[in-house]
Formats: C-alpha cells, sequence, structure tokens
C-alpha cells in the first residue's frame, strides 16, 4: 500500500514538475544488454529495427561521481544526485551537477534537471581558491586508478565542506530537493551528503530515424517530427529527409564506490529518448521498435537507474 | 551607497551572506512560483545563469572574509536591481489591463503637467563642463561615431540582423499595451521580433534613434512594407492571416485590415526568387501595407523596468536630463512601465545589465481625447513648433506628459542643460537619417524634419547653448505633391489624408476607437 501512495505521489509530482518547467522531464525506456559486442556490431550491419534506422553520430565519455547522504536519504527516496564530466569529440569537455529520480514506470518518465555550467564555482581548499572542477577531478580519477591517494582523499573532504557551505546556496538540484521534501531534504540532509560511488561510461551515440530509403510506407505514414529547426542535432539538420524520433546511447559503464579496495560493478545498457513532437506518437513507434530489439537481440526492459542498481549489488 | 544595499553587509562591513542567499534563491528557484501574492515571471537561462555568477563571486569573497568595497557594492548593486525588477515585473503582469482610476490619474497626471513642466532658470552662473558619463543608462558617444549611426551600432552589438526582405514564422500574441502587435521569429527561430501597426509605426522608428543617437540604449523597431513576408507554418496557434486579423480585433478591439497586403500559399515561383520560402511552399503568408518589425534578439533578456525611483537611480543626471529628450520628442506615455532592465550577452558567457527607454512611439504629436478615453499620436499638426518656451525667469516646455515620475520632479535646470548639449549634436544630416528611417509619407517626413530642427533650436535658445551644427528650417513650409498642396504655412492640409495610408495623420481618433475606420 505504501509502495502503491510513493508511485501515485511521485508520478502527481512528475507532473507537477513537467507543468512548471518542461526541460526538466525526460521520457526514456532502458534496456539491459546481455552482449554488448555482439550487440554493437549487429547494428553495425543492419541498423534497423522496427522500421527505424539508428544512425549512430558520437561516441563519448562520461565520468559520474554519486552523492548521497550516509543513510542513502536519496537513493531510498528514489533520487540520484551526480557530478558529470563528459568527454565528447564535438563538445570537448563539460562538466554539470545533475539530480534525476527513478522513471515512472508507467510511462518511463524521468526528472532530470542541472547546474550546466560549474565554471564559476571556486571555494578555499586550506588558503587556496580552487575551481570546484579541480576538486571533482581527481574523484573522477578514481574510477580508473581505484586507490584512495592523498589527492583524493584531501579533494574528497574538501568537497565535503562545500557540500556543507552550499546547503542554503542557490543550486538547482538543492532547490529542487527541498521543493519535493522540505522536510527530508533540509538543509542538514543537504549538508551530509558525500560521495559515494564513481563511474566511468563509454557511450555510443544514435539517432533514431524514420529513413525513407530503409522504410517508406513508415516514412510516408508518419507525420514530420515539428521540432523548431535549432533544437535538430546537426546532422538531422544536414539532411532533411530523415524523421527524427528519439535518440539513443549504448553506455558501457563501470561503477566502484569510494573506498580502499572497491569491488567493481559492470553494467551494459541500451537507452531510448523520446523526441517526437507528439509523445504519444513517438512511444508508439518506440513500442514497434522495442518488440523487435527484444526478440532480435535479446534486450530487457530496465527501469532502475545505474546509482540504484550499483548500490543494490553493492548492498547485497 | 543606496540605502537599498546596506541589507547585504553586516554591521563589521562584512557580506550578509543570509540576505545574498535568500535574494539569489528567489531570482533563480524555478519552485519560486509567487512572491507577495504575485506569480513571479519565467526566469531566463541567461538571467539564471548571470545571478548565479554574481552570486558565487559573493560568496567566496564572503569567505575570504573581504570587507565592503567597490566590487562587492557594484555586485550587490546589480543583484538588488535584478531584484527589484523581477518583483516589479511581477506586480505589472498581474494587471495587463488598466482600471479606470489608473486611466483617470493618466489623464490628470496630463493635465497637471501643462503647468508643471517649467523649470526656473538659475540666477548664478554654473559650470557648463560635465563629466563623460558611462554607466548601464547612458554612453556618452565617441567622437568618431555621428549621433545617427549609434542605433544600428547597438544593434549590430545585439545582433539584431534586419534583411532587407524579411521571411518570419507566425508565433505568439504579445501580453500588454494597446496598439496591436503580434510575436514572429525570423529563420534562425532564435530572435523574436514584434510586427506593430498603427499610428505608432513611425513614431517608434524615429524617436527610438534618436534616443540612441542621444546616448541611451532602446528597442530597436524597423520599418517594413511587403518586403516583409508572414509565414503561417502551422507550428502557431494562428493558421491563417484571417485568423491574426480576427483574434487582433478581439483582443486590442482595433481591425487591422486596411494594413493587410497580399495574402495566399507560397508558391514555387515565389520560392525561386527569394530561396528561403522554399520550406515553406504551400504554406498560408501574409504582407502588410505598412508595419513596424521590432527586434526581440536572443542575446537580450528583458527584465522588469529600469526601477527610476529605485536606487538613488533618481540622482543620475542622466535619467533626470532624459526628461528634455522626451520633451523634445513631445512622448505623452512616459510610464515607468516603458522603461525595462535588460541583460545583454556580450558573447563567450560575458554578461551586462542595460537600461532600456522602450516604447517611445506614444509621440511626434499627441492628441488625447477625454471623453473618449482615447488618444492618437505622431499627428504632425499637434507636434508644436517650439519645444520650450522663456517666460520671464521660467522656461515652459510645450508637451504634456502622461506620468511626471519622481524622478523628473527632481530634475533641476542643470540636467535639461547637459542634455541640451546633446541634442546640440545632432545635426542636419542626422536628422534626416533619421526621419528617413522612419518613412513617413514624404510631405509628412519634411514637415516633421522642419519641426523638429525648430524644437532643437528652441532647446539650444532656452539653455544658450551656442548651435554647434545650426539647421535650417521654416515654419511657412508649403509642399506640393502632384500639382496639389498637402502642407501649407507649415500645417498638413486635409488634403494629404490619403487612402493609400492605413490610418490618418489628420484624423484624432485613436486606437480606442479602431482609428476612425
Amino acid at each position: 500500500m505504501a509502495n502503491k501512495t510513493n508511485f501515485v505521489l511521485s508520478f502527481v509530482l512528475l507532473i507537477k514538475l513537467s507543468c512548471s518547467y518542461s526541460q526538466g522531464i525526460e521520457e526514456q525506456r532502458k534496456y539491459c544488454v546481455k552482449n554488448a559486442d555482439t550487440f554493437e556490431v549487429s547494428l553495425k550491419k543492419d541498423p534497423t529495427i522496427g522500421g527505424i534506422s539508428l544512425l549512430h553520430h558520437a561516441d563519448d565519455v562520461y565520468y559520474d561521481l554519486y552523492l548521497d547522504s550516509p543513510d542513502f536519504a536519496l537513493k531510498r527516496n528514489g533520487y540520484s544526485l551526480r557530478f558529470r564530466k563528459r568527454i565528447s569529440n564535438e563538445n570537448g569537455i563539460s562538466y554539470s551537477f545533475q539530480l534525476k529520480s527513478e522513471m515512472v514506470q508507467v510511462n518511463g518518465i524521468r526528472m532530470e534537471l542541472e547546474e550546466s555550467d560549474l565554471s564559476f564555482y571556486k571555494f578555499l581548499q586550506d588558503t587556496s581558491i580552487v575551481n570546484l572542477t579541480e576538486l571533482i577531478d581527481p574523484l573522477f580519477d578514481f574510477a580508473e586508478t581505484k586507490t584512495l591517494t592523498l589527492e583524493i582523499q584531501k579533494s574528497l573532504e574538501t568537497l565535503k565542506q562545500w557540500l556543507i557551505f552550499k546547503s542554503k546556496a542557490p543550486i538547482l538540484p538543492f532547490q529542487q530537493l527541498k521543493s519535493l521534501n522540505a522536510v527530508l531534504f533540509n538543509d542538514a540532509m543537504i549538508g551530509s551528503f558525500t560521495p559515494v560511488l564513481v563511474g566511468k561510461s563509454l557511450r555510443s551515440r544514435f539517432h533514431g530515424v524514420i529513413d525513407p530509403e530503409q522504410n517508406d510506407s513508415l516514412y510516408q505514414s508518419t507525420i514530420r517530427n515539428q521540432i523548431a529547426f535549432k533544437e535538430l542535432p546537426k546532422k538531422l539538420q544536414e539532411n532533411d529527409t530523415l524523421n527524427w524520433i528519439f535518440e539513443a546511447s549504448l553506455d558501457k559503464s563501470q561503477f566502484v564506490p569510494l573506498e580502499e579496495n572497491p569491488r567493481t560493478i559492470d553494467l551494459i545498457e541500451f537507452e531510448v529518448e523520446n523526441k517526437f513532437f507528439i509523445p504519444e506518437r513517438g512511444a508508439q513507434l518506440i513500442d514497434s521498435f522495442q518488440k523487435e530489439a527484444e526478440t532480435k537481440y535479446n534486450l530487457g526492459p530496465v527501469t532502475k537507474s545505474k546509482y540504484a542498481q550499483a548500490i543494490d549489488i553493492l548492498h547485497n | 551607497m543606496p540605502v537599498e544595499l546596506s541589507f547585504y553587509f553586516q554591521k563589521d562591513s562584512l557580506i550578509n551572506l543570509e540576505h545574498i542567499r535568500s535574494t539569489c534563491n528567489l531570482l533563480t528557484d524555478p519552485n519560486a512560483l509567487y512572491k507577495d501574492g504575485f506569480l513571479l515571471p519565467a526566469r531566463k537561462k541567461a538571467f539564471i545563469r548571470y545571478v548565479k555568477s554574481i552570486s558565487e563571486q559573493l560568496e567566496l569573497a564572503y569567505l575570504l572574509k573581504k570587507k565592503i568595497n567597490n566590487t562587492t557594492i557594484e555586485l550587490v548593486y546589480q543583484l538588488e536591481w535584478m531584484r527589484l525588477s523581477f518583483i516589479q515585473k511581477a506586480e505589472s503582469n498581474s494587471t495587463i489591463k488598466l482600471s479606470f482610476h489608473e486611466k483617470k490619474q493618466l489623464f490628470l497626471n496630463t493635465l497637471k503637467s501643462k503647468n508643471s513642466l517649467r523649470i526656473t532658470i538659475p540666477q548664478a552662473d554654473f559650470s557648463t563642463e560635465y563629466e563623460s558619463i558611462y554607466s548601464p543608462f547612458f554612453t556618452e558617444l565617441v567622437d568618431s561615431l555621428c549621433p545617427e549611426e549609434r542605433f544600428d551600432l547597438l544593434a549590430k552589438k545585439k545582433k539584431i540582423n534586419p534583411k532587407t526582405q524579411m521571411v518570419v514564422l507566425a508565433d505568439q500574441f504579445s501580453s500588454g499595451g494597446s496598439a496591436p502587435k503580434f510575436e514572429v521569429l525570423d529563420l534562425d527561430i532564435e530572435n523574436k521580433w514584434i510586427i506593430k501597426w498603427g499610428d505608432e509605426v513611425h513614431t517608434d522608428i524615429f524617436c527610438s534613434r534618436l534616443f540612441a543617437g542621444l546616448g541611451y540604449d532602446v528597442d530597436h523597431p524597423y520599418y517594413y512594407t511587403e518586403n516583409l513576408i508572414l509565414i503561417f507554418d502551422g507550428v502557431s496557434s494562428v493558421k491563417m492571416p484571417e485568423e491574426l486579423l480576427d483574434s487582433l480585433k478581439i483582443k486590442y478591439d482595433v481591425n487591422i485590415q486596411n494594413y493587410l497586403g497580399k495574402t495566399g500559399k507560397v508558391t514555387g515561383e515565389m520560392a525561386k526568387s527569394l530561396p528561403s520560402l522554399t520550406p515553406f511552399i504551400g504554406k498560408p503568408y501574409a504582407q502588410f501595407v505598412e508595419c513596424s518589425l521590432e527586434a526581440r534578439p536572443d542575446r537580450v533578456k528583458r527584465l522588469g523596468s529600469f526601477m527610476p525611483y529605485a536606487l538613488q537611480n533618481d540622482s543620475r543626471m542622466e535619467l533626470r536630463g532624459s526628461l528634455l529628450a522626451q520633451i523634445f520628442i513631445d512622448n505623452w506615455d512616459t510610464k515607468e512601465d516603458n522603461t525595462a532592465l535588460t541583460l545583454v550577452n556580450k558573447g563567450n558567457k560575458h554578461y551586462k545589465l542595460s537600461a532600456i527607454f522602450s516604447d517611445l512611439g506614444t509621440s511626434m504629436g499627441v492628441h488625447i481625447s477625454w471623453l473618449n478615453q482615447d488618444f492618437k499620436v505622431g499627428l504632425v499638426n499637434e507636434l508644436p513648433w517650439e519645444a520650450v518656451k522663456i517666460k520671464g525667469r521660467k522656461l515652459v516646455f510645450t508637451s504634456r506628459i502622461n506620468s511626471l515620475v519622481d524622478l523628473y520632479k527632481k530634475t533641476d535646470y542643470e540636467d535639461l542643460h547637459w542634455m541640451a548639449l546633446k541634442i546640440a549634436a545632432i545635426d542636419s544630416v542626422g536628422l534626416r537619417s533619421m526621419i528617413d528611417a522612419a518613412h513617413w509619407p514624404k510631405a509628412i517626413g519634411e514637415l516633421y524634419f522642419h519641426k523638429m530642427a525648430s524644437r532643437r533650436a528652441s532647446i539650444l535658445r532656452a539653455f544658450h547653448v551656442l548651435d554647434p551644427h545650426p539647421i535650417a528650417f521654416t515654419k511657412q513650409l508649403t509642399l506640393y505633391e502632384n500639382g496639389k498642396c498637402v502642407v501649407k504655412k507649415g500645417k498638413l492640409l486635409k488634403a494629404a489624408d490619403l487612402a493609400t495610408y492605413p490610418i490618418s495623420y489628420i484624423n484624432f481618433k485613436g486606437r480606442m476607437r479602431n482609428y476612425g475606420k
């Protein structure tokens, strides 16, 4: 009963959020991939699934540093909070601070909010002024080295101080958590957040499009995605015959808890995010895609975030 | 330091972090929807980013235990300015339509201004050497720049690119104001524009250029005829030209039928001569006999008013002196709402705050009808030949304004003298160029040229400013068009009230009476 109430409350909350600022919502489906290499090779050979063609356009690297309270209040309440470093061939290196909700199973909707520019955040480390990104970079390195060096430990301590100092500051994930549950996510709770998990993901990114050369009947029967030109990905701006339906990515991730001799957790996931201007029609097209992908590549739907999966594995 | 800023500092001169955070959270938290019962405006990304960048500088200053200094005062000033303007916008949004009481007040102010717009000439001499002003309200013109060039320079900095042939896409209706208008997007999508029709089409264009030439920041309206094509591409809720007309009639009670030019569907032939139309073949379009197209560039984010009452702004010479510029153009609607605080993206994530004099079009000869609660602007015969007259020891101004803001009540002779020097810098070429940009009918443009030259001369005479660029004019101007006298002894004749123009330049019936149509 309690779970059902929580679910309904979460759903109502997400609907409320979608009304107040639509850019904070994404409609996403996730699938676990049993054999990523075979799946990748197959996609290269035959990139059309359920009438939708997958157009590979980028390979990015992500580093994620997840924060939570000592009793994992964020995870228990269906949220994940992370610093992300993205290395992309197209846009170089960027940093963000993101709050995400777990997926609402019924419609695949997730809340995602972020501070997308961390360049002006500075703090004191001993007596020196350091950029926030300088503080978190050594922690991202832990995903590679898996060794708690003195530098990492120092960064960890300073980052904890930053979180205590900033609990009342105008930082979007903190503002959002207080709005979601002011009693639970009070200043003291936010100040207690600490880095718990680091991950590295190799992400292959695809545009999911209807290509008239691959499936003319579906192309003819599907209204064109009416999205402002500037909102279209660059590749699709250059080729206006393709009808953009979704974005997809194949993530090969490895997570490690921030502790000595950490256990590693490997996760491989394929994600699809609806980009069609009529979400219901986009969802129908994704349904067909999903049906064929499940049969052809043995993909299984996943609803839990990578953070929740990794913490569950670590705790069991 | 303005009193409003004192709350941002503690008694020991250190930063009051709690107060800083309270302001920054109000300005950036999307969950804070109301303040004092008023719905807060949507917060734009660039605005949030700028507030946070200021907040972070102040947080670091707090960590470093920095005592109050010019840098922290400047940062706190900007923060408080944005807060006040943001709240003002929320309050202003809550009253889209003026109440009967507010209208009555505007008319009473107009009446009062006839007696109150006068100033005593000081007996004692004062220094006529003024320091150059470079503030968010005013930028002194450099010697290499002519006043008439500054409008385009400002536009260039804001990445405004008005093409000779504009294709725009229907978007949505604007809120506020009484003149019919409609928001559109250019083909870059990022830049919004507002199409406006009615009696302000020419006046707004001229007056914005004039204010820019004096040193102020302004909106950027441009004149278009059939060289503007409005496409209804199906994305907007307004799908057809007829729907636009009907909706404007409902919203503003103004029928813009007389402004409507060609309509139809975009053809391949049209796309051949104008390739940017190609994606829209088969879509409905409309052209107009005339309209103004005002830029709302992505690089400029508007907040609320620029707060003439707050932060000791009423002590600024550049703001107090602006009264003479308002009088020069005979602007009637001087309400606080016709000012704007803007955040301008200078590129590479650098921003600056800039104060704008907006909606300057209710000017250049205004007739107010008390009985019909109506007004009309741009009536050349209503614009007095003299902007100021000397009566004994007093200067008496001929304009009437609907809102004598406190700022203007504090204006003194010296402030106006400072502005008179700026007006003196406008020469014949500059004035002609600004008049030409407004595209009045030829005879009316010529009559305005002579009237503005006369008004300028009256100002310089009143303030004993030696005219560096005397502009020849005659109050007895007489003009013929096609053998017919249209301007006689400085007055536009009824004969010039040609049917080819959407609204009359003679008839007093304004927007409240559908321009008499």
